[in-house]
């Protein structure tokens, strides 16, 4: 909200050039403090990993640092780190893919490594396979092939949902069995336990019924009512996630401080 | 004075709050805070699982269980998922209940496993064997837990033997065919560990079939996954199943806690440092508490300050329109 | 026309195994099959991997060869997947080449993992911001929200504890300790809460994977020419 409350006019070309320099200064002084004390820290170490390590710790705090740049403004450090990191992520994963799962669970057993006999069949899933490749053509003509094995997918993932829905829905432990299950009496340990249970129930039915769309919520009293005290309720579950991830954003924040003060910077921990 | 005071608020560079953030959060790094963890019944029932795993094992060795952990978490959500992931495996290496890890989602899983265990390693280096019988009872009481380890293994505790007391089975690209045909039947999905190895010829693998044989999987996570295993996976295979999740996930997870379709829960940090507590380490769970008090605090404040700011702004605008 | 009817014939069939793995008996020897499919099912789809590599490198590629703005970060990026993805390779097949594993733990660990984990870090910050800006009492809505919010952040804290750490741990009384507050919020309301929004998500679920696999589904994707 105060974003909009600033200037959001240029300020004058003096000011600017003024900030500039104040900023170039402040990223000079600070990559030197970072680069002397990164070479210090090697130049004391005992041995060579020792160095190595110190040199690994130290690319990774600058690492660190360069993306926390992108909390001052954006900047050409944090963009060049950014594509840095998706090169390094999608190299990697197609790296463990081909030494994980192609390799182990495709070449090893088509040409029957390790004494198990070939399987030359093997051959015809990657060819299946292949068919992805033909998103890579803009031609409709082409790309269409593409299709079959997206479609092929999603056909078996669609049928699958079912045996998920009622595991999930209707097992043993299903949630609409557990729900009700509840409220029997005697499943109850207690009182406290029972209407505990009555309160699950209510909660999950008034919750439910906001999603209700087969009749108008306008039109039906009971419905309007039912669904509005369903929507206060979610409001809980809403409320119950903010909560947890303060805890979850801000642990995310405190591993980065710990890499720097402990592992880095070599505070006792 | 109020008056101003919200106004420059209202006004405030964002990055003015961001620098606040930086400073709470970095204040228990120089001076630590001493807390008192409370543990949860969503955790304790996953460390009292584990505990009964042991015992089955000890009364049923022809037909030990395993743990599985699946690693389904990765760089982004290492804060939460690595002090959940290291002290449950710490746990199971304490009482000598083997356990293997593998991960279907997150390509760096297996990679992640592995640091993991070299951080219990390194622990484990700063810890002397004089210690387990030293005269300080504290001491001596903290590291209970440990001892179990070091009687049951001698001189060698700190060797973790791998394929014995645990693998890493590595990572695949998995569908749901794949992950239901390793219900009964591991080997046609992972014929090798994660550095190649023939994973049915460790000591540990000899009796596990498939998913059927996990006593326990436990499903370390900052991603939806709780729901494949729920839906396609233990119904069939029998196995308990616990879920070790972001904070942001856990409210979700609560309903099949209750249901007891996920018989442990951890939630995030805090799970974390619980369960650091029932096994008597010190890691980055509990470490990283301190931080999350002055954290927390530090949010609630903003939020007061926030809602104070608008309501003066509102009373304000009303006043003004009046006039 | 008769590439759309060969597609929804297609997915119709891709899913019929699966359905009738679930609704026949046991007996019937479907289940059993399955160590047979899934192996195969993975190679299927594994073959896919290298697209977004060839995507990715074609799309910078053409911002290094014109010279776009900005072009030494994609030349950057381009050198980045390939030699990431060489070390991952190497990694394996060579585990003992002392270089080889270094300079894979480097680029893997100190690199990658660092700059990964803090942009995620990243998102501390906006939170706080976000508490400030915009979690705001408008509506009885948020009121609530913000009321259960304020319980759960105190509850899950040490020092939040600390503060009903008077009462007895057990008894009543101890209902009234934050933390076992939190623990009730998150065990009842929430989980109701949660489950109900479950309930109308899946049966959502149900009915558009019945969409999808009769291919009614309608959409630019499905409704494109063929």
């Amino acid at each position: 909200m105060a974003d909009q409350v600033q200037p959001t006019a240029d300020p004058p070309d003096a000011r600017r050039a003024r900030v500039r320099t104040a900023e170039l200064a402040v990223t000079g002084v600070l990559a030197a403090f970072i680069t002397i004390y990164i070479v210090v820290r090697i130049a004391r170490a005992d041995d060579t990993s020792q160095r190595m390590l110190m040199l690994q710790y130290g690319l990774a705090a600058v690492c660190t640092l360069a993306i926390f740049s992108f909390l001052y403004r954006e900047n050409p450090i944090y963009r060049f780190f950014e594509h840095v990191l998706v090169g390094l992520a999608t190299g990697y994963f197609v790296g463990i893919e081909v030494v994980n799962v192609i390799i182990p669970n495709w070449w090893n057993k088509m040409v029957g490594a390790k004494g198990a006999p070939a399987e030359w069949s093997w051959i015809i899933f990657p060819i299946i396979g292949l068919l992805w490749y033909f998103q890579l053509f803009r031609n409709p003509r082409w790309n269409w092939y593409s299709r079959i094995p997206i479609f092929f997918f999603m056909g078996y993932g669609a049928s699958l949902a079912y045996k998920g829905f009622f595991n999930l829905m209707f097992g043993e432990k299903g949630q609409v069995m557990d729900t009700f299950r509840a409220v029997l009496p005697f499943t109850a340990v207690g009182a406290w336990d029972l209407i505990n249970n009555l309160i699950y129930v209510a909660i999950a039915l008034l919750v439910l019924s906001y999603f209700f769309f087969s009749f108008k919520h306008e039109t039906n009293p009971l419905l309007r009512r039912s669904a509005a005290s369903g929507r206060y309720l979610m409001m809980i579950a809403f409320g119950s996630i903010f909560g947890t991830t303060v805890m979850g954003r801000m642990s995310l924040l405190i591993d980065r401080l710990y890499f720097l003060y402990h592992t880095w910077l070599g505070l006792p921990g | 004075m109020a008056a101003n005071f919200f106004e420059i608020m209202e006004r405030l560079d964002r990055r003015w709050i961001y620098l606040t953030v930086f400073v709470a959060l970095s204040i228990p790094f120089f001076i630590p805070i001493p807390l008192r963890i409370e543990v949860m019944p969503e955790c304790k029932d996953l460390h009292e699982r584990i505990e009964e795993i042991k015992q089955q094992n000890e009364k049923d060795p022809d037909n030990a269980k395993i743990v599985l952990i699946s690693i389904s978490w990765s760089a982004n959500v290492q804060a939460e998922c690595w002090p959940q992931h290291e002290a449950i495996a710490e746990h199971c290496l304490q009482i000598g209940v083997p356990f293997a890890a593998f991960s279907f989602i997150s390509p760096e899983g297996p990679q992640f496993g592995e640091y993991v265990l070299d951080s219990i390693k390194r622990r484990w280096e700063g810890i002397k064997d004089e210690d387990f019988n030293s005269d300080d009872e504290e001491l001596r009481e903290k590291l209970a837990p440990l001892k179990r380890r070091y009687d049951r293994m001698g001189k060698n505790w700190r060797e973790i033997q791998y394929g014995v007391e645990y693998v890493n089975w590595g990572y695949k690209y998995m569908d749901l065919a794949a992950l239901m045909t390793m219900i009964s039947d591991l080997y046609g999905i992972f014929p090798e560990d994660y550095k190649g190895a023939p994973l049915q010829d460790f000591p540990m693998m000899k009796q596990v079939k498939g998913f059927v044989d996990c006593a326990l999987i436990v499903e370390i996570t900052g991603s939806g996954t709780l729901l494949t295993w729920v839906m396609y996976v233990t119904p069939q295979s029998g196995s308990d199943l616990a879920f070790a999740c972001t904070g942001v996930m856990a409210p979700e997870a609560y309903p099949y806690f209750k249901s007891k379709q996920i018989i442990g829960l951890l939630s995030g940090m805090d799970g974390a440092a619980q369960y650091e507590k029932l096994v008597g380490i010190k890691a980055r769970g509990r470490k990283g508490m301190e931080s999350q008090n002055l954290a927390h605090l530090w949010v609630i404040l903003m939020v007061i300050l926030g809602n104070l700011s608008f309501l003066y702004k509102r009373k304000k605008d009303r006043d003004d329109s009046k006039k | 026309m008769w590439r759309r009817i060969f597609i929804s014939i297609l997915t119709f069939v891709a899913g019929l195994y699966f359905f009738f793995e679930y609704v026949m008996p046991r007996e019937s020897g479907l289940t059993d099959i399955m160590p047979e499919i899934g192996p195969r099912v993975i190679i299927i789809g594994v073959t896919a991997i290298f697209l977004g590599m060839i995507n990715l490198t074609r799309m910078h590629l053409h911002k290094v060869v014109r010279r776009r703005p900005g072009w030494y970060n994609s030349l950057a990026c381009i050198i980045a997947i390939y030699v990431m993805f060489l070390l991952t390779v190497l990694q394996y097949f060579f585990p003992k080449t002392a270089w080889v594993i270094h300079t894979y733990d480097t680029f893997f660990q100190y690199v990658r993992i660092p700059l990964d984990a803090t942009i995620f870090s990243l998102l501390a910050y906006y939170i706080a911001s976000a508490a400030y800006r915009a979690f705001r009492i408008k509506s009885v809505e948020a009121t609530v929200m913000l009321a259960v919010a304020l319980f759960v952040m105190l509850g899950q804290i040490p020092m939040g504890q600390a503060i009903t750490r008077w009462l007895p741990e057990t008894g009543y009384l101890s209902w009234f300790r934050l933390e076992n507050i939190k623990l009730w919020i998150m065990d009842v309301p929430n989980s109701a809460a949660t489950r109900g929004i479950l309930f109308g998500g899946m049966i959502g679920t149900l009915a558009m994977s019945l969409r999808l696999w009769l291919s009614l589904e309608r959409g630019s994707f499905f409704d494109a020419e063929v």
